[in-house]
């Protein structure tokens, strides 16, 4: 364990990822704070004067006379809304929706994965058929799927992206599991007098974590880029909701007017995934050597 | 037959015959099939392919007693244990333990006669989960059988750790602070822990060095005079099976070609397998050595996934051109039956006694 710690220290990539994700966790908790944005903050009466102001770094039009030259740091949408303000308060929904998602799918698929590779013969066939069937479906389209059925909330969501993921988690720990349960000790642990439950959750599952972690923190990523695609589509939650894929889509229309208010949250977007996936890479490398080229 | 009232007649033949009989066996093996079937197709269900690991083996343990199973690498030994332990599921025959078929046992049943079945695997490496340390690899099997209380445990652990001669100080240990034998002595302190009746030994000794083998080997010794073992001792390295064993069987394929008691087996050699098997023994003099006779073995090991008729070793077998006339080999396999004169020297060829 320790090599593996040393082997993290080292990994540049992965502390930039981790910075990258940690700096979006705090500028989460401290939006309303840092930019004194929060939703229902914008007076109606005035929202028409403030609408699509540009970023302050660019500022060449008339401002209202009211309003402080520095405020605004990446400028206004047509509601009259602080941009930054909306996307660091967005990255709420998409850390929170992220993490969810990526615990469903674990939830759902290690169990699968656990007791297909385990146990093999037609219980493994018929999971695996099952989730084939599931993969068969391309991601975003299923979990619109998912949403139509299931009726448009934030919740509803979370599962869809969550069961989305399902199938790559049960594979990925089915795969493990078909190693771990041959070697050794594991047989051991059987003549030991070990029932099947036993040595599932305490020889089985413990040597199988470590591309489950890897898988997650990939998986969040894709989470996210999920919900900013289910969002944009106007799946995600009810419009005017500070999401990110949302905040996109309702500003498009301003895109040669105001394309601040579309870059904006497109580029937490992307910072968000690289930094997630960033840490994902590293893991990988620090908890699975061989991998590496 | 007595009548009520009348003391039972006591004959004294009876009971010298019964001071003399060989205690029963504590594990009776009898015509033990493993065969690994490949099917393909999830509704049609067919069979395309099948590996006859063990076909039809069979002996006895008595307790205290230790069998040695030789054969070279793929002839079922290992396969043979994990089919007694029910590890694999044998496809057919009988494992009477105290007289119970294991075979039709299953569920909570099985794992409760197992416990007095234990098994120490080859690999020191592989056999002990890395993420334990050593004091709950040891106590593993007995919190899987009741509840012991902490201190009970740590003592019994204590003790066990003493047993086999590590330091009770490492309990805190990860199995990669040790070195090879003391892994293995950590894996037969677990194998113990259930102070089991029967214990299996697949090759304990072959991943170590051989001064390690050796007190790998005095240590199982040991343990086997001191608590009325019964091994089965499964190794390619025939020395290490003469010095331990008190009975060797001789597998070839899947199947015991001959089995005797140690010294008979090894003085009188019938089965052209077993003297090639055993001519392959290195002697330590250099003198001896050099004039040592040695039966080199011709082609290759066929494979147990295909069906044959006759003897499975009639491809490479050195004594067949000189004595097989008709084809015999080829036709007839040939059962394991006792030579003339010795009741526990069993040899499974048609022509064992023109072996000169």
């Amino acid at each position: 364990m320790s090599r593996a710690l040393r082997r993290a220290a080292r990994h540049k990539g992965m502390w930039v990822g981790g910075v990258i994700v940690l700096v979006w966790v705090v500028l989460a908790l401290l939006a309303v704070p840092l930019t004194g944005w929060s939703p229902g903050t914008v007076d109606p009466d005035l929202a028409l004067d403030y609408q699509s102001l540009p970023p302050s770094w660019l500022r060449s039009v008339e401002l209202p006379p009211d309003v402080e030259p520095r405020r605004f740091l990446a400028g206004t949408d047509d509601g009259g809304n602080d941009v930054l303000g909306r996307v660091l308060y967005g990255a709420r929904y998409s850390l929170v929706i992220g993490f969810v998602a990526v615990a469903i799918s674990v939830a759902l698929g290690v169990p699968l994965g656990l007791v297909s590779g385990y146990y093999g013969g037609r219980l493994d066939g018929l999971i695996m058929r099952c989730l084939d069937v599931v993969m068969a479906f391309p991601t975003i389209l299923l979990a619109i799927g998912i949403v139509t059925v299931l009726g448009q909330s934030l919740t509803n969501l979370m599962i869809a992206v969550g069961l989305v993921g399902v199938p790559g988690v049960a594979r990925q720990l089915r795969a493990q599991v078909l190693v771990v349960r041959e070697l050794e000790y594991v047989q051991a642990a059987r003549a030991l007098g070990a029932g099947h439950l036993r040595v599932l959750g305490l020889h089985v599952l413990p040597n199988c974590l470590a591309p489950i972690i890897v898988l997650a923190t990939l998986g969040t990523a894709t989470a996210i880029l999920e919900t900013a695609g289910l969002g944009f589509v106007g799946l995600g939650p009810e419009p005017g909701t500070p999401e990110w894929g949302l905040m996109i889509s309702e500003s498009r229309n301003l895109i040669s007017r105001a394309p601040w208010a579309v870059i904006t949250p497109g580029a937490a977007i992307v910072l968000l995934v690289l930094g997630f996936n960033l840490v994902g890479d590293g893991l990988r490398d620090v908890l699975d050597p061989r991998g590496r080229a | 037959m007595t009548r009520p009232g009348e003391p039972p007649t006591v004959n004294i033949e009876d009971m010298i015959a019964a001071a003399t009989a060989p205690r029963p066996p504590i594990l009776e093996v009898r015509d033990l099939e493993m065969h690994f079937v490949k099917t393909k197709g999830i509704v049609f269900e067919r069979e395309v392919g099948r590996i006859r690991a063990v076909n039809g083996v069979s002996f006895d343990l008595r307790p205290g007693e230790t069998l040695g199973l030789v054969g070279e690498s793929g002839c079922g030994k290992s396969t043979t244990a994990r089919a007694v332990l029910q590890l694999h599921r044998p496809t057919a025959g009988q494992v009477l333990f105290e007289g119970r078929d294991l075979c039709a046992t299953s569920g909570e049943e099985l794992r409760k006669v197992r416990r007095h079945l234990q098994m120490i695997f080859q690999d020191p490496y592989a056999s002990l989960d890395p993420r334990w340390t050593v004091e709950s690899i040891i106590a593993e099997p007995l919190l899987n059988f009741g509840r012991p209380s902490r201190k009970e445990l740590r003592e019994k652990v204590r003790d066990l750790m003493i047993t086999v001669g590590l330091d009770p100080d490492f309990a805190s240990r990860y199995p990669h602070e040790f070195s090879g034998g003391q892994r293995q002595r950590i894996g037969i302190a677990r194998a113990l822990a259930l102070e089991p009746r029967v214990v299996f030994c697949d090759e304990p000794v072959s991943a170590l060095d051989v001064s390690i083998q050796a007190q790998i080997i005095n240590l199982l010794e040991d343990l086997q005079a001191k608590l009325n073992l019964a091994f089965v001792f499964i190794a390619h390295n025939v020395a290490v099976v003469r010095h331990l064993s008190h009975r060797v069987a001789i597998m070839y394929l899947g199947r015991i070609v001959e089995t005797a008691d140690r010294d008979e087996i090894y003085e009188n050699t019938r089965h052209p397998y077993s003297r090639a098997l055993l001519s392959a023994v290195p002697i330590p003099d250099p003198k001896l050595e050099r004039t040592r006779k040695r039966t080199l073995l011709e082609g290759n090991l066929p494979s147990p996934a295909d069906v044959r008729t006759g003897c499975d070793f009639a491809s490479r077998c050195p004594l067949r051109p000189q004595v097989d006339h008709d084809g015999r080999c080829e036709r007839e396999r040939p059962k394991l039956l006792p030579i003339a004169g010795k009741l526990s020297h069993l040899v499974a060829c048609h022509f064992h006694e023109k072996q000169g």
